[in-house]
């Protein structure tokens, strides 16, 4: 296991840099995916609630 | 354990919860979901331009507007008279269309009718009863009210109380439930007049003065509707009643009892017979949440002193809570337009309004439609001094909502006034061949 770590770490610095930036592309991606989904969620609650809040509102009057 | 069997577990109950969670989404977040935008779309519609001939000389007014009390928010089911100098105007006043047990019947006076003149000069409550469709009779100037009380939830009405005041709607006698004589007929031949209450009582009128006569919808022999929901009228019958003091009514004949209606209005032909309309739910295949090619108006025409009807079908409404009126011997009706004819007649998710109709023998001819939208109609008609005055209730008219929307999650209504020229009335129903 050690070994292994090792011969990661001999790897050349132009393979990091190029690692680096996939990950950075590919973080960058998952945050907007994030967003997305967030966004999404809060549009399909507000669909969800409102006609339960509005007739539940009434409802209870 | 080993960390390769539990990695497998769970990734095993990551899948099952993604799945639990997508089966959830489909059946249950997705439809109300989808019915959420629904309601949004409702709300951001806007309400067609409404345009009248000059000739109608149309003017319309509010005369109760919502209000900010939301528990009285929902005005509804109007009826109007003309009474000693003064338009009374009646109405529900409830939280919204379905049940309401602290809903009550609201009375307002008016000396013309104008903006800002209606004043409440009674109201009428049964004690945890939801109380809807008041009908207003003068009969030998005892001010009578009938009314039904509603059970159920989704309202389905069967049986009608009355009330009366004396002393010109300043106070009422105490609600009590209506017994008319039905006459039943066993397969023997026999007949047999019974005392029974649950028939639901529409507007009655007279041609003389003398005897005043109304439709009344319901079922005969004993099955009398219980608290479970009515199914829009499903297999009641209407009959004919008459009564010379409002009390007691008996039976004149059966009017139409093919198919399942109610809300049947009458009034007097030339030759001293009834012209009539009533509301069917379906005539052939079931229908109502999502309405039904059957569903439509009847026009029934009595002959040999209103003991024998014939009946023709219309099919382009199901003239709702309509008010039935004479001019210059012909027919007129303002009542619900279902903007039809359409294959889901009566679709809760569809748009109504309430409107002017000529009423022919055979057919209905709509004339106009009155600024209306969502859950509407329920009118009462007064024809003075050459106008007529037709009174209606609607959502708020800066909107369009269907009658769905309208009736349980924006269920702010007002009553409103709506005035034509008589003569005005009779040209344009020529114009678009309502003319006889």
């Amino acid at each position: 296991m050690t070994e292994n770590k090792k011969e990661y770490r001999d790897e050349s610095q132009e393979e990091i840099t190029g690692a680096n930036t996939n990950t950075n592309k590919k973080t960058l991606k998952s945050k907007v995916k994030f967003a997305a989904e967030v966004v999404l969620m809060i549009i399909i609650g507000f669909l969800t609630f409102y006609p339960l809040i509005i007739f539940g509102s009434n409802f209870l009057l | 354990m080993s960390e390769k069997t539990t990695l497998e577990f769970l990734a095993k109950k990551k899948k099952i919860v993604k799945i639990t969670v997508i089966v959830i989404y489909i059946i249950l977040i997705s439809p109300i979901a989808f019915f959420g935008s629904w309601l949004v779309f409702n709300q951001i519609r806007s309400p067609p331009d409404y345009n009248y001939d000059p000739i109608l000389q149309f003017q319309d007014w509010t005369v109760v507007d919502a209000g900010n009390n939301r528990s009285e928010q929902h005005k509804s089911n109007t009826d109007m008279i003309f009474y000693n100098n003064s338009f009374y105007l009646i109405h529900a006043q409830t939280k919204w269309h379905l049940q309401d047990t602290k809903g009550s019947l609201v009375i307002r006076k008016s000396r013309d009718a104008t903006v800002g003149s209606w004043k409440e000069v009674a109201k009428i409550n049964v004690p945890d009863t939801d109380v809807r469709d008041p009908k207003f009779v003068d009969i030998h100037g005892r001010l009578f009210v009938y009314f039904l009380p509603n059970w159920n939830f989704d309202p389905g009405p069967n049986t009608t109380y009355y009330t009366y005041s004396d002393d010109g709607f300043q106070t009422f006698s105490t609600p009590k439930e209506l017994e008319v004589n039905i006459t039943y007929t066993y397969s023997n031949g026999t007949k047999e007049d019974v005392l029974t209450a649950g028939w639901n009582l529409w507007r009655p009128k007279t041609p003389d003065n003398i005897t005043w006569y109304v439709l009344a919808s319901g079922r005969k022999y004993g099955n009398v509707a219980d608290s479970s929901h009515d199914e829009d009228v499903a297999n009641t019958i209407t009959v004919l009643l008459s009564s010379m003091d409002g009390f007691h009514w008996k039976e004149v004949s059966e009017a139409y009892t093919r198919f399942g209606n109610g809300e049947a209005c009458l009034d007097f032909l030339p030759n001293g017979e009834i012209i009539s309309t009533y509301r069917v739910g379906s005539m052939g295949l079931p229908g109502y949440a999502f309405g039904t090619p059957h569903g439509g108006t009847i026009i029934g025409i009595s002959s040999d002193n209103f003991t024998k009807w014939c009946f023709s079908s219309d099919f382009q409404t199901r003239l709702d809570g309509a008010t039935l009126f004479t001019l210059n011997n012909r027919t007129f009706a303002v009542g619900r337009n279902h903007l039809g004819p359409r294959d889901d007649m009566g679709n809760h998710f569809a748009k109504k309004r309430t409107a002017f109709y000529e009423v022919l023998n055979d057919r209905l001819v709509l004339l106009f439609d009155l600024p209306s939208n969502g859950d509407t109609a329920y009118t009462g008609v007064v024809v003075k001094d050459g106008s007529v005055y037709a009174c209606y209730y609607t959502n708020l008219i800066n909107h369009d909502y269907a009658w769905f929307v309208g009736l349980a999650f924006f269920p702010k209504t007002e009553i409103r006034m709506a005035k034509v020229s008589v003569t005005g009335l009779l040209a344009f129903a020529d114009s678009i061949e309502g003319g006889n």
